[in-house]
């Protein structure tokens, strides 16, 4: 039914490639439109450290985050169930730990998560402290930490590079029109224009992230720095956060032995490789959480500016032909499912869950 | 009316710029904060050099003044710098002097801090350093010429509010002829309003207001403890007392039992 409607996605991000995967399911004809080469990992998206945390990221965004990364939660479950590929990717929870001399920070968190979160959807079990025992047995690797410990049962992560190039793949499969180095000059309504020629869709999406800056003048890039590790004799099942009174740091798996530490997390576009003080930090925060990783590789690093909006949320700036879906900050792979389906209802004219209303600017057509 | 270098404002609150949860929720905290004063950190970010554009340009937007500070500088001499690269950028011979001595508690190293300050006065700075409430730190601090002090109440970011309440206390009774401000470790508005009922001319916020649940209605808080504090100090504290002592005679015991003054 949905045959003759052609759409174009613009942007290879997991933004555009998710939504375009879904518009190929939904039976919309898809072409995508990107500025990177066809095999480039040159992304933002491919920098991510891919956890699917609806509770640990709360405290840098607004009220209305942890609902929207719960709605996230059963998605990415179905996109795994879908999306052929492998990918390392996990849902045993994460693990929010502080040393003993920050137990403030823990309990700061705390206090935000429950401020910020509405209609009491932070349910019983869903936010477990820990005792050093209860952690030993989720983490056998964190036997040895002092500190506190606070287990997410419902968050978990997927490994980014693995899931970019698997919804490459199956849209390639699909017959999905790929058009790499793509250098679009301007998007209207129904409208893609390139250096030299233009075309018309039923439908534009915009999700270019930090290249639509033009048409978004309040989105600014927020430099993040991480590092990839691999070791052997180590094995940590879950995602975890270190709460420090300066430091935000997290070490997610990545699958064969490979973790990424991350991320900083400073207000600039800056694309200069690592800095000093940055790895410093990393290291030496992970470093106080597993002395055993001190002979680990450091692979490579990893730095990327993450597309944000004043309030730190996402936003779908909708007219008739075009929607602009950007903003999606330290969320892209916890948020992306939901506004790809936000995208899709909207473009069907079905209304929205009353909550994610707000994430929406509706633009005049002229 | 508040004269800070040669400024004339209405609020004795000058805010931080860090730790908010985002751009948005600091400008609508500042906002409501009334302060006229922002303090942002140049170390890792930068306006042109560094790509920070975007967030200069949002902290221009609030049309306060800005103080620069050299927060996570370790000697006079990289704090030397990055002042200087601070006035070229904003064009404000205002500079808060941050030369750190300890990396956990973000002490400040004094005999670094004097130095930098020396050199930093000598060159045209309207220099604020951030010290300890040490008296003769203060006084090294003011012979080399700064006008406006910031001792600490507490380490920064720790909350604790005063720690060594005789020392800032004697420090605002012995150093009345420069402006003094107290300069991180504040928790609660109830601190903020105690060290100015002893007298401080301003207090300098970040954490506090950033990482409380509601940022923004926390910097009101703050703003009206700080108001609260200064009419109490011109109105004059009632002195303690260490015990009761009735003002009138009292109606229901008999004179002849009332206890005799001891003295």
């Amino acid at each position: 039914m949905n045959g003759a409607m052609k759409t174009a996605v613009v942007g290879a991000g997991i933004m555009g490639r998710l939504l375009a995967w879904r518009l190929c399911q939904a039976g919309y004809a898809v072409t995508i439109y990107d500025n990177n080469p066809l095999q480039s990992t040159s992304a933002c998206s491919f920098a991510a450290a891919g956890m699917l945390s609806p509770f640990a990221e709360v405290e840098s965004s607004g009220s209305g985050m942890v609902e929207l990364g719960l709605a996230a939660m059963p998605l990415w479950q179905a996109i795994w169930q879908q999306l052929s590929g492998d990918y390392a990717r996990g849902r045993a929870g994460s693990l929010l730990l502080g040393h003993a001399q920050d137990a403030s920070e823990l309990e700061r968190f705390l206090g935000i998560l429950y401020a910020r979160s509405t209609n009491l959807s932070v349910k019983p079990g869903e936010v477990q402290l820990l005792d050093h025992e209860g952690l030993a047995e989720l983490e056998p690797t964190l036997a040895g930490f002092s500190g506190r410990a606070i287990c997410f049962p419902r968050e978990g992560y997927v490994d980014p590079v693995g899931v970019m190039g698997a919804l490459q793949e199956n849209l390639l499969a699909k017959k999905v029109t790929w058009l790499a180095n793509a250098a679009v000059t301007s998007l209207t309504p129904g409208r893609v224009r390139l250096a030299s020629s233009q075309h018309t869709y039923d439908w534009v999406f915009d999700c270019r992230g930090l290249g639509a800056k033009e048409s978004m003048p309040a989105l600014r890039g927020v430099r993040g720095e991480a590092v990839l590790l691999q070791t052997a004799d180590f094995s940590l099942a879950r995602p975890l956060r270190l709460l420090h009174p300066r430091y935000r740091c997290y070490f997610v798996p990545r699958g064969n032995g490979r973790y990424v530490l991350g991320a900083s997390e400073i207000e600039s576009d800056d694309m200069r490789p690592v800095t000093v003080r940055s790895l410093l930090e990393l290291l030496s925060a992970l470093y106080s959480v597993f002395p055993e990783l001190a002979e680990a590789s450091v692979v490579s690093t990893m730095v990327h500016c993450r597309p944000a909006l004043p309030d730190n949320m996402p936003r779908l700036q909708v007219q008739q032909g075009l929607m602009a879906i950007n903003g999606l900050y330290r969320h892209g792979y916890l948020l992306a499912p939901v506004l790809a389906d936000m995208a899709l209802d909207l473009m069907a004219g079905l209304a929205l869950v009353p909550a994610f209303q707000s994430l929406v600017v509706q633009m005049e057509t002229l | 009316m508040f004269e800070l270098a040669g400024q004339s404002l209405q609020s004795r609150l000058i805010m931080g710029t860090a730790l908010f949860p985002s751009p948005q929720v600091l400008c609508d905290s500042i906002k409501r904060s009334g302060a006229e004063v922002v303090t942002v950190a140049l170390k890792r970010q930068q306006p042109n050099a560094k790509g920070g554009q975007h967030f200069w340009d949002m902290i221009k937007s609030l049309n306060c003044h800005l103080l620069p500070n050299t927060a996570g500088c370790r000697t006079a001499k990289e704090a030397i710098t990055l002042a200087q690269l601070a006035r070229e950028l904003f064009g404000t011979h205002w500079i808060k002097l941050e030369v750190i001595g300890d990396d956990y508690n973000l002490q400040p190293d004094p005999f670094e801090l004097v130095s930098a300050a020396k050199t930093l006065v000598q060159q045209g700075f309207e220099v604020f350093p951030y010290c300890t409430e040490d008296y003769v730190l203060c006084r090294r601090l003011q012979e080399v010429g700064c006008k406006i002090l910031m001792p600490w109440a507490a380490p920064i970011g720790s909350g604790k509010g005063p720690v060594n309440w005789y020392g800032l206390t004697s420090l605002r009774q012995r150093i009345t002829d420069v402006t003094l401000i107290v300069d991180a470790g504040i928790g609660a508005p109830s601190h903020a309003c105690q060290v100015m009922q002893l007298g401080y001319d301003g207090v300098l916020l970040n954490s506090a207001v950033a990482l409380a649940q509601q940022p923004d209605m926390m910097a009101e808080a703050f703003a009206k403890s700080i108001e609260a504090g200064r009419l109490a100090y011109i109105a004059g504290l009632m002195p303690e007392r260490e015990m009761a002592s009735p003002s009138t005679p009292l109606v229901d015991t008999p004179f002849w039992q009332q206890q005799e003054k001891t003295t």
